[in-house]
């Protein structure tokens, strides 16, 4: 049986759902998940108060969030493992400190989509903010694994303080693409603004246009550095 | 007549300390301060009376209504702060805390990539004083202290005779900015930069630096790459440098990047000379303002307390933020007037939720303002204790008698109001 | 509230009590002789019963310590904890100011002081400090580069500087004398640093060691309370036990028949031999051997522990070179005609080298140093939170335990120290007077750290029975009850209960006042003269009394 939630009314203050995750919520009855609790503001609430709650045919572990949820923070955070698909926009830290699993939003992200993910799968049809795979305030890591894939764009910072993994961007990115990063993998099809700054290691691909800091040196058709970092990392362009 | 010395300034966070007060039946008058020091001592129009709903109610009325809306509120934006004193901060945080709402104040719309930058590489700094007693070099990039902090270069910076270095004449002034401001007209020289090219310029003087200038383009951001060599080798060759920056660096292109970029710089002379880097702030109290939430809880600003304790998150709780998303459902403001000064998409917000304002004058947000509650002039009316720019800790006193409540017995009030309506 | 502490098994190395089943009376927040009425009984039947703990040297109030918090949101997000009823805390090195008055109350601490209070900013670590609940509080102000002690040792009037300091110490509130690195944060304001105790501070024209002298001089014409408390030049530095050496014996032969004239603070990170990071080995034996040998000096331990710490000391030139070493975020602060700072975070790690070697000195300083002369610190957080202190507790206490550690710690430790051949144990009673009585009598604090008629009641009850437990053998289980008081008293008022925070409280602040008038008459024109020179005026310089949440001037005969 799948979960799904829908939102009951419109929120006014965003509900924080971390912990809602498949592995919680499969294999719950109904009235156990409905009493499952999540932070409304600076209230406890039930998930049933807020969502209404069915299990419906489908896989085992597939959470479905139908409607807009861009005021729902944290969804599949940390999760382990199963299916998330948000038939809608989300908000932000979605998929953040991920360690397994598949989620899919139909629509846009918000900021800290897959912030700090260790392995699993993140799609977006739409956009995504701001520190996509990037770290947290005072991390020393973002993305450490998994894939993040966006069909549309991407905010600034995107893959800040990446270790590894893999973030493929369709449309174009902001400014500092892969600041920082240490290892793994950025690729945008599209244009993007600053990219490779204070970058130590890991490659970025841009089929489009992008800025490069003057402290990547040009090496047989690439960029590298950044070298006041004592960086190796690659930038490929055009 | 009443002569008083040795006032201070609660204009710009130069907090100008020499302010002589005389008072007669003419009123107040001043000396020593700038044009904008000299404003903030005159007679402004004030909140006459708490209202409720434009209706004048007592004070205890006005801070209860305050009170069933914060306690109501699910998620209450806490903001302003850079304009009072500490010990109001200090029952604002508190408040924020018991409440689990949103405290952010003005920072986050100034030197919040500041804040930022120092969590990435810290801040080599000095107090003003070791500027004006041993700063040959002055480097003041996207700043125009001669407009907003105007005494800044003839106490702090610019002028002052110094112990170490004797003057005006003994000290190289370099103003880098995007355009020719009244601060370049007093400096040796002035660089002109593009606008938002303040990364990857800094990029490039730290390669000089670095001594990889080989690798630099001939222009960098259409920056010629001798005049940065010229720059950096009076950087690296100066006994005692100082890099003074502002908004033009911290709200371009770049932001935070910049900040950290332009202190790793400075971080790196120090192993060549002696290099501060230190940033302009604006409000007078805009440093306590951050600096009494970090004692308190932790964190500087962005703070949001929903789960019962402090998380710090300025892309979801600082005030433009949290407006934009319309993520909070009701406000409470403390001298400061986000009306005026936010975008409108996040303004927009304000007029939806049940604002609260704790301010002495009238102003844009009033507008908004379920309820308004008047306070007395800090500095003037009411003492308390003020950061300056550089941290150094300035007690106010004041001189005038006031009928209103000051801001720290008013959160004090709503504090106790708030405990009473919630239980401890 | 009057309390009777009922059968509690009593240590009190000040009045020779050693493991007796006894009964503590609190009468108006004062131990007692007789029952007092409409007493609370607390059973502490079969528990450890101590005197509230004293540290004397902890980084926890004003301008460096915030800044950390500012630089390190890691380390705040690390220690969250909600306190229902209480303020929440936040921090693992770096605790908010709530957290810093819980976690010692926790611990059975109920008085604790703030080592380096810069003068210009001090009344930023007042306002930190009034913000710390639970615990008694005070701070040293930072002297030893300052450019009028500077001025006065040069001309060597010492009648002035005496003058300077009671002045100084009274504007700033201040408890005793701080020097850090005498004449090398001076000369790091041009880059440069003292390496010797007969390097010349530019400009000045002293040396370190006429700082020295002149301040330990003037501490006894004051007669202060406190020794003064030196952070030796050099710190961090291969090779430093010689320059430390050479500090103490600039006091031979000075002599105060109530305290030392000299505490040589944090002295781990002062003890080191060799002549590079590639010799680096211990030193701790050679400054051992002196302090025992003499009678006017102590120690605190400066003891680092493995993981997180975040260096913040006035010894700016060091901490540059610390960042130059690590690579490390790196803060400054120059404080114009008087000091500095530097702010970094570290990590001390059992694989590396270094660290594990500076590990091992600080636990051959415990145990080699009579414990009547070496108070147990981590000069928190630089060697790691005060947390720690039961875990240090243990290690003193039990070779067993030091054993097991010994056995994942870097191997250069056997080579560099002599810590694995220390058969030392200390006993409960060592422990308690490193932690009690003896950091209560370097600050002279007659009703604290200890249990006797007229203390203050600050105890702390702990869930074990030292008559039973053998902490040579038990040193988990005691580890685990120091970290955890069953009961802290404060002033009579019971503050933690089962572990848990009981009440709020807020302590005094000591500060010494000794200036008067007749000093003024002969420093006033030198300093006013001064303040063309720093960046704001005279009138804005110091705290009053009345800012002060609850202020406790200590008289000075």
């Amino acid at each position: 049986m799948a979960v799904k939630l829908s939102l009951k009314t419109e929120l006014d203050v965003p509900v924080e759902v971390d912990g809602i995750v498949p592995s919680v919520v499969g294999g719950k009855t109904l009235e156990e998940i409905q009493s499952l609790e999540v932070y409304h503001g600076n209230r406890v609430v039930k998930l049933g108060e807020i969502f209404n709650v069915s299990l419906e045919e489908g896989e085992e572990n597939l959470l479905i969030c139908e409607g807009d949820f861009s005021k729902v923070k944290w969804l599949g955070k940390g999760m382990d493992g199963g299916k998330i698909l948000v038939r809608g926009n989300v908000g932000p830290h979605c998929g953040a400190f991920m360690k397994g699993g598949e989620i899919t939003v139909e629509g846009h992200a918000d900021d800290y989509l897959g912030a700090e993910m260790v392995e699993g799968v993140i799609t977006v049809t739409g956009n995504a903010g701001s520190y996509t795979g990037a770290a947290y305030h005072g991390s020393m890591n973002g993305m450490k694994g998994g894939k993040i894939l966006l069909e549309g764009n991407a905010g600034s910072y995107l893959g800040e303080k990446m270790k590894e993994g893999y973030i493929e961007v369709r449309g174009n990115a902001g400014d500092f693409v892969g600041y920082k990063m240490s290892g793994g993998k950025i690729v945008i099809l599209g244009d993007s603004g600053i990219t490779g700054a204070a970058m130590k290691g890991g490659e970025i691909t841009v089929k489009g246009k992008c800025e490069l800091p003057p402290s990547l040196k040009e090496e047989d058709g690439k960029y590298v550095g950044d070298i006041l970092e004592g960086g190796k990392g690659v930038v490929i362009t055009g | 007549m009443r002569v008083l010395y040795d006032m201070k300034c609660t204009f710009c966070g130069n907090v100008c300390d020499d302010i002589l007060i005389q008072i007669d039946e003419d009123g107040v008058s001043t000396k020593n301060t700038c044009k904008l020091g000299y404003h903030k001592f005159l007679d402004h129009p004030r909140i006459e009376f708490p209202q409720v709903d434009g209706q004048k109610v007592s004070y205890d009325e006005a801070i209860e209504t305050a009170a069933e809306i914060l306690v109501n509120s699910k998620k209450p934006l806490l903001y302003g702060w850079a304009s009072t004193v500490n010990e109001a901060i200090a029952y604002g945080v508190a408040l924020a805390e018991k409440l689990g709402g949103v405290y952010d104040n003005t920072s986050s719309v100034c030197h919040a990539p500041s804040t930022l930058a120092t969590q990435e590489t810290g801040i080599p700094a000095s107090t003003l004083g070791q500027v004006k007693n041993r700063a040959d070099l002055l480097i003041f990039w996207g700043c125009n202290p001669m407009s907003a902090h105007p005494r800044h270069p003839t106490r702090y910076s610019v002028f002052p005779r110094g112990f170490f270095v004797e003057g005006r004449r003994k000290r190289h002034v370099v103003v880098v900015d995007v355009r020719k401001t009244r601060t370049a007209n007093i400096a040796d020289e002035f660089i002109q930069i593009p606008p938002n090219s303040d990364y990857h310029i800094i990029t490039a003087m730290r390669m000089i630096l670095a001594g990889k200038e080989d690798d630099l383009p001939n222009s960098v951001a259409g920056v010629p790459a001798e005049k940065l060599v010229s720059l950096v080798d009076k950087m690296r060759n100066a006994r005692f440098g100082a890099l003074l920056y502002g908004l033009g660096m911290t709200q371009s292109r770049g932001r935070n990047k910049n900040v950290e970029n332009a202190i790793r710089l400075v971080q790196e002379l120090n192993s060549h000379t002696r290099f501060v880097i230190q940033p302009m702030r604006g409000h007078f109290n805009v440093v306590g303002a951050d600096q009494v939430p970090t004692w308190e809880v932790g964190f500087p600003y962005a703070i949001d307390f929903s789960r019962g304790y402090a998380r710090f998150s300025p892309g979801e709780f600082s005030v433009t933020e949290i407006l934009r998303r319309k993520d909070c459902d009701s406000a409470l403001v403390v001298s400061s007037d986000p009306a005026a000064h936010l975008p409108a998409r996040s303004v927009k917000h304000l007029a939806d939720i049940p604002v609260i304002q704790i301010d002495p004058h009238p102003n844009l947000t009033t507008r908004f303002a379920k309820v308004v509650i008047p306070s007395s002039l800090v500095g003037i009316e009411a003492e308390g204790t003020v950061y300056r720019m550089d941290g150094i800790p300035m007690r106010l006193k004041k001189f005038k008698e006031s009928e209103y409540l000051s801001d720290e017995e008013i959160l004090e009030r709503l504090y106790h109001k708030v405990v009473e309506l919630m239980g401890a | 509230m009057n309390l009777i502490i009922r059968n509690g098994i009593v240590y009190d190395p000040q009045n020779g009590v050693a493991g007796e089943k006894m009964d503590i009376f609190i009468e108006n927040g004062t131990i007692v002789e007789n029952l007092p009425k409409d007493a609370k009984v607390i059973d502490a039947s079969g528990k450890l019963v101590v005197a509230g703990g004293v540290d004397m040297h902890t980084h926890i109030a004003g301008g460096k310590v915030n800044t950390a918090r500012v630089m390190r949101p890691e380390d705040v997000k690390s220690g969250i904890r909600r306190n229902p009823g209480f303020r929440a805390e936040s921090g693992y090195t770096v605790p908010n100011s709530y957290g810093i008055g819980y976690r010692y109350a926790r611990m059975g601490y109920t008085t604790a002081f703030e080592p380096a209070n810069p003068p210009i900013s001090a009344f930023h670590t007042h306002e930190e400090l009034d913000a710390i609940p639970m615990i008694d509080k005070g701070t040293f102000v930072l002297s030893g580069n300052n450019w009028n002690v500077m001025e006065y040792t040069k001309k060597g009037d010492m009648e002035k500087l005496a003058a300077y300091m009671a002045w100084l110490l009274n504007r700033t509130k201040s408890y005793g004398i701080k020097v850090v690195n005498p004449g090398g944060i001076e000369a790091w304001a041009y880059g440069k640093n003292m390496r010797g105790l007969d390097d010349v501070v530019p400009y000045f024209e002293v040396t370190p060691a006429d700082i020295i002298n002149s301040l330990v001089k003037v501490n006894e014409e004051l007669s202060l309370p406190h020794p003064v408390h030196l952070h030796c030049n050099n710190l961090g530095v291969p090779g430093n036990f010689e320059t430390t050496l050479q500090s103490m014996k600039l006091v031979e032969g000075i002599e105060n028949k109530d305290r030392p004239v000299l505490h040589v603070t944090h002295v781990q990170f002062n003890s080191y031999a060799g002549d590079s990071w590639k010799t680096f080995s211990s030193g701790a034996e050679e400054i051992a051997r002196y302090v025992n040998k003499v009678d006017n000096i102590t120690v605190d331990m400066g003891q680092p522990v493995f993981g997180s710490a975040t260096t913040m000391t006035a010894d700016a030139p060091a901490q540059f070179a610390l960042h130059k070493l690590t690579k490390a975020k790196w803060s400054n602060m120059d404080v114009e005609l008087e000091t500095g700072a530097g702010i970094l975070p570290f990590f001390y790690s059992p694989k590396n080298p270094v660290t594990a070697v500076q590990w091992a000195i600080g636990l051959e300083i415990g145990l080699l140093v009579n414990p009547g002369k070496v108070v147990l610190t981590t000069d928190h957080p630089n060697g790691g939170p005060f947390t720690s202190y039961p875990y240090i507790a243990a290690m003193l206490m039990s070779r067993k335990k030091r054993e097991e550690e010994l056995a994942r710690v870097h191997k250069l430790v056997e080579k560099a120290t002599s810590l694995p051949s220390i058969e030392v144990e200390l006993t409960l009673e060592d422990v308690i007077l490193m932690t009690r009585t003896l950091p209560a009598r370097l600050l002279n604090l007659e009703k604290k750290g200890h249990l006797g008629v007229g203390a203050e009641g600050d105890v702390a009850i702990y869930d074990f029975n030292p008559l039973e437990a053998d902490p040579s053998r038990d040193y988990g289980v005691v580890e685990k009850a120091l970290s955890s008081a069953e009961v802290t008293v404060k002033g009579g008022e019971v503050i933690v209960k089962d572990g848990n925070l009981a009440r709020q409280v807020y302590g005094k602040t000591y500060w010494v006042n000794t200036y008067t008038d007749d000093h003024w008459s002969l420093i006033g024109d030198d300093v006013i003269n001064l303040f063309r020179y720093y960046s704001l005026e005279f009138s804005s310089y110091g705290v009053e009394e009345e800012w002060l949440k609850a202020s406790h001037p200590v008289e000075v005969s």
